[in-house]
Parts: structure tokens; sequence; C-alpha cells
């Protein structure tokens, strides 16, 4: 569903460990099973070599690593160093770089982390640029536990604009304290064109239970088109999607527009 | 790989896609596509470039309380009130509707007056049963006798991005009503996004028109958070030198024209947005959200404020 609505990236699966993350272990299936439509990239997560090599089988043509600039973060999240994480992510992109497949990087806790609080924008810099120079085309910055203002995320892309050029930059922001659509606003005033979401806004935010998480493709869609952005997507067939798997997962969509059902 | 992406990252600049596309210029007159994003300024200062102060004007007690279901007895309101003048809000909002013939009624105790108005003449008649022209010439008399009494007025503008029964609604019309509201003696225009449907690109557009009229330090915005838009909306009246903000602890108060979804922003949200853009408040947060708690038990809902959901610490 999610292919027909124009959407130009869709992230589709991760090759992770099912034993950390059940949800994804028919990662093989759902790779060879969506029908693709020409011209939409479906980047899948290899967080390792080995994940990198499944995901290649299993006919994936981009692939997405993750970083992070705490140490605590990387610890808890992907149990080892940052070090260890970038050196997995610097195996990832060799052989990425060696079979033709686009790699696209993430980098989390831009604006904050859960254990060691304030992150400085200029570590936040270092990272981008490292991923970045090992030949990540796209570097997408999280703001992963959602604390993030206008104020933080202005801080944080002027540090990172001076390393990285801002068309290479996306900003994947959390909604948990509902910053999220005025983060991603200041991001467009500086220059950046690329914004990831989840239709729905699926995807709690495992540091806050009972918060939401990412910010809702249907709600961002709304704003951009309302600001006369173009994006190509339809966003009434982002909503018929939303509905869809909210029924399946039986649970509200944390989507505002899709709430509402006054119509203008 | 595809040109999509290619594409998309050229969308935002305005200049740069009419030079890549010579017809859109001239089709968007023709289409008078609405909302083309106006910055601020030229300046990446202008970004944050925000006013040192911000005046928040709680809504909660009237504006939140009557638009919920539950009736909530008089001592918890009075409690809920108590609770909210310890937070350092320098505004809360329990003033009532005022028809001309009970302002000397109101001599007795109030120490403020709202009048509504509205930009949409559907909702004007649908809403108080007569047109924008007879509601001002109303007003006029309300405005006139409070002033006699030394009672300032606040007027408030609804619909002002869109109408439930119009749909769009032209900055002009908006204009006008608050021209004439500031030309009575009210000392503050509320602009309120009724349906929440208004997003930065219609706000800042709308912006635009009414300065020209009125001064900004006179403008307040009233964003309904019905499509999520409500803080990005905010955001853009800030950067263009609006510093009152209306808003509701725990987000009190539905959209009586959307079942089922939100109404006012949240205090507590706005509050996060702007202690963390450096903007001063005066406002002590954990209190409000003490507020949101006390009164979301009493009214058995959950809060509608997303800092209050949100239990992870920093």
């Amino acid at each position: 569903m999610l292919s027909e609505t124009g959407l130009p990236v869709i992230e589709a699966t991760s090759f992770v460990s099912p034993k950390w993350i059940p949800q994804m272990a028919d990662q093989a299936e759902v790779t060879q099973g969506i029908r693709k439509r020409p011209g939409v990239v479906y980047p899948v997560l290899a967080p390792n070599l080995k994940g990198f090599q499944a995901a290649v089988k299993a006919g994936a043509d981009e692939v997405a690593i993750f970083s992070t600039v705490s140490e605590l973060f990387a610890m808890k999240n992907a149990n080892c160093s940052v070090e260890e994480s970038l050196q997995r992510a610097e195996e990832v992109t060799r052989a990425a770089k060696a079979a033709g497949v686009r790699v696209r990087g993430y980098v989390s806790c831009v604006l904050g982390c859960p254990y060691e609080g304030h992150v400085s924008p200029d570590k936040v810099a270092q990272m981008a640029k490292h991923i970045y120079a090992m030949g990540c085309y796209e570097i997408s910055l999280g703001d992963t536990i959602g604390v993030g203002t206008p104020g933080s995320m202005r801080a944080m892309l002027d540090a990172v604009s001076k390393e990285v050029p801002v068309d290479r930059l996306a900003v994947h922001c959390h909604d948990t304290y509902g910053q999220a659509l005025a983060n991603i606003l200041v991001a467009l005033q500086m220059g950046v064109s690329v914004v990831d979401s989840s239709v729905a806004g699926l995807g709690g935010c495992p540091y806050a239970p009972g918060a939401s998480g990412n910010v809702a493709t249907e709600d961002l869609v709304y704003m951009l088109h309302g600001l006369g952005i173009h994006t190509g997507v339809d966003l009434q067939k982002v909503m018929d999607a939303g509905a869809f798997i909210c029924r399946f997962l039986n649970r509200r969509t944390s989507s505002k527009v899709a709430q509402a059902s006054c119509r203008l | 790989m595809g040109n999509v992406p290619a594409a998309l990252k050229h969308c935002l600049s305005y200049e740069q896609l009419t030079r890549d596309y010579p017809w859109l210029a001239a089709w968007l007159q023709r289409e008078k596509v609405r909302g083309a994003f106006i910055f601020p300024a030229d300046s990446r200062n202008a970004i944050t470039d925000l006013p040192k102060f911000v005046k928040i004007v709680e809504v909660g007690p009237r504006d939140g309380l009557q638009n919920e279901k539950e009736i909530v007895p008089t001592d918890v309101k009075i409690q809920f009130i108590d609770l909210l003048s310890k937070t350092g809000l320098p505004a809360i909002e329990a003033t009532s509707f005022v028809s001309s013939k009970w302002v000397p009624q109101i001599a007795a105790g109030a120490t403020e007056v709202a009048v509504f108005g509205s930009a949409s003449e559907t909702f004007s008649r649908k809403n108080i049963n007569c047109s924008i022209e007879e509601s001002m010439q109303r007003f006029e008399e309300v405005v006139r006798a409070a002033k006699e009494l030394q009672i300032p007025v606040r007027g408030y503008v609804s619909c002002v991005l869109g109408c439930p029964y119009e749909g769009d609604i032209e900055p002009s019309k908006v204009t006008k009503v608050v021209k004439t509201l500031y030309g009575m003696g009210c000392y503050e225009i509320s602009l309120g996004d009724t349906i929440g449907v208004g997003t930065p690109g219609s706000m800042a557009r709308l912006l635009d028109s009414v300065k020209k009229e009125v001064p900004m330090s006179t403008l307040a915005v009233h964003c309904h958070d019905t499509y999520g838009q409500a803080l990005a909306n905010i955001l853009v009246a800030l950067q263009m030198g609006v510093s009152v903000v209306d808003s509701s602890v725990a987000g009190l108060g539905g959209c009586p024209y959307a079942k089922g979804a939100s109404g006012n922003v949240s205090t507590e949200d706005v509050l996060y947005m702007l202690h963390g853009l450096g903007v001063e408040t005066g406002v002590d947060l954990s209190k409000v959200m003490e507020a949101g708690d006390f009164i979301c038990k009493a009214l058995n809902r959950k809060t509608n404020s997303k800092v209050a959901q949100a239990k992870c610490r920093l």
C-alpha cells in the first residue's frame, strides 16, 4: 500500500538478529515478497557484515547503518562500544561499495541521550563527517528520544552542516515531547530537504513508556503541502495505509491528521 | 536510483524551482497557490531570532473546560485555577462572554472582558446568530462601556486560517476584523485557528497581512492542534514577532467540529518548546504539569500534552 502513495523511499525491514528484534525475523521474506515499485527505493538496516550479506542475498539494493556519539547508548542498544560499532559500519560500507549497494547513515541521539543527557553538536558533526567519509550518500540525524527543540535543532545543524553538505542531510525527529514538526520546520528553514517519518506515527519511544515516537507521515505531509512544498505523496493513500496497519495492530493512530474527521 | 530523491531535494527553494521550471511562476500566479512559504527574513538568525519574553495566556479554565463533556464541580474549578496561579502564568483566562446589557453587572468583579468576532460570515451567523458587521456594532457598545469602567477588553477572531463551513479564509477578511477590533480599543487581539487546519505557510501569509494594519505587539495566536500543526504554527508566529500565545493546560478542550480530534495546544508542550529556544515565560513547567495532572484526574481523562505523557527523563 505504501508503494502506491508516491513515497520515494520506504524502509522495508532490518537484517538484525531476530533474537533482539523478533518483529524483523521475517526480514528475508519481506524483502523478497514486496512488489517493488519502479523509482521507489527500499533500504534495509544492516547492523553488521553478516546482516549486510543476508540483505544482499535477499535482494536488497540499499542498506542503512547506525552510529551514535553516546558510549552508553551504543552499549545498551547495540551491545558494543562506539568504536566497535564504527568498525562494523566500516565493514558494511566497504562491502556495499564493492557490491554497488548504496548506504544511508544514521546518527542517533543527536539532540540528547537517555543515559548521557546533553549531546554536544560538535560531537554529532564529527560523527556525521566520519560516516559520510565512509561512503554514506545521506546522513539521517535522529532525535532518538524526541527531547530536541527548534533551538537545539538549529545549533546541531549549524555544526553538522559545516562538515557535511546540507543537501546530504536528513532529519529523523521523534515526537515524544510534541516538538517534531517545529523541529522539522527549522531544519527545512536551514536547507534540509529530506525528512524521515512513520505512517500513523508507528513506533513508540522504547525509552519513554507510554510516550510517542516517530513523527507521523500524515502530519508531516499535511504541513509540507500547506507550505506549498512538493512531495509527490498522496496524503489520502498514506492515510489508507495507516488505517490498514492500525486496524491490524489493533491500536489507535498517532497521527493527528488521521484522528481529525473534520474536513475543509 | 531514480531521480525522485533529487527532485525532492530541489523542491524547497522557490527560486530554484522557478529557474528550473520557468512555466511554474506563471502557473502559480494563475492557480493562486496558497502557502508558498515565506521565510521570516533573509538572515539565518531570523530562524531563532525570537522575542525574549513570551506571554502565555492560559485558556484552560474557560475555553478548555467549556469544551469538556464532563462537568467539573465548582470547588474543583477553583482548586484548578489556584494551582495555575502558582505556576507563574501571567494570564489565566476565567473571563466570560459578554453582551452589552450585562456590562454593568460585571463591574462587580471582572478584571477583563473578552469579545469574540469571526473572520467567517457563516461561522458568525451559526455561532453568535448575527453577521460580522452586526457583531462589531455590539462589541463597540461593550468596549465603550468597559472603557468607562476602566476594564480592558481582549478581542478574539475565530476561523483565521480556515472555517468549517466556508473553507479557506482570505487573510484580508481577517485583517479587516482585526483592524476594527483594534480601532475600537481592544488592547490585544487573539487570532484563533479554530479548527486547527492552519500550517506555517498559511500562518505566515495571515500575519503578513495583519501586521500591515496593527502592531505585532497587540497580536496573540490561539492555535488548535487538531492536525498536529500548532507548535509549528506558533513557531512561525514567533519568528514573525508575535509574543503572546494562548494555550490550555493538558490541551483541555476538544475541537467541536472534529469528532475525536484534539483542540487547544497544550501549555506544557508550548512551554517546553519556548524554554528550549531560550525564550523567557516566567512559568514553571513542572507546576503546570501538576495542575494538568490534577484536572485530568478530576475529568477522568488522559492528558493531551505530549510532554506530560513522556516519562522519559534527561
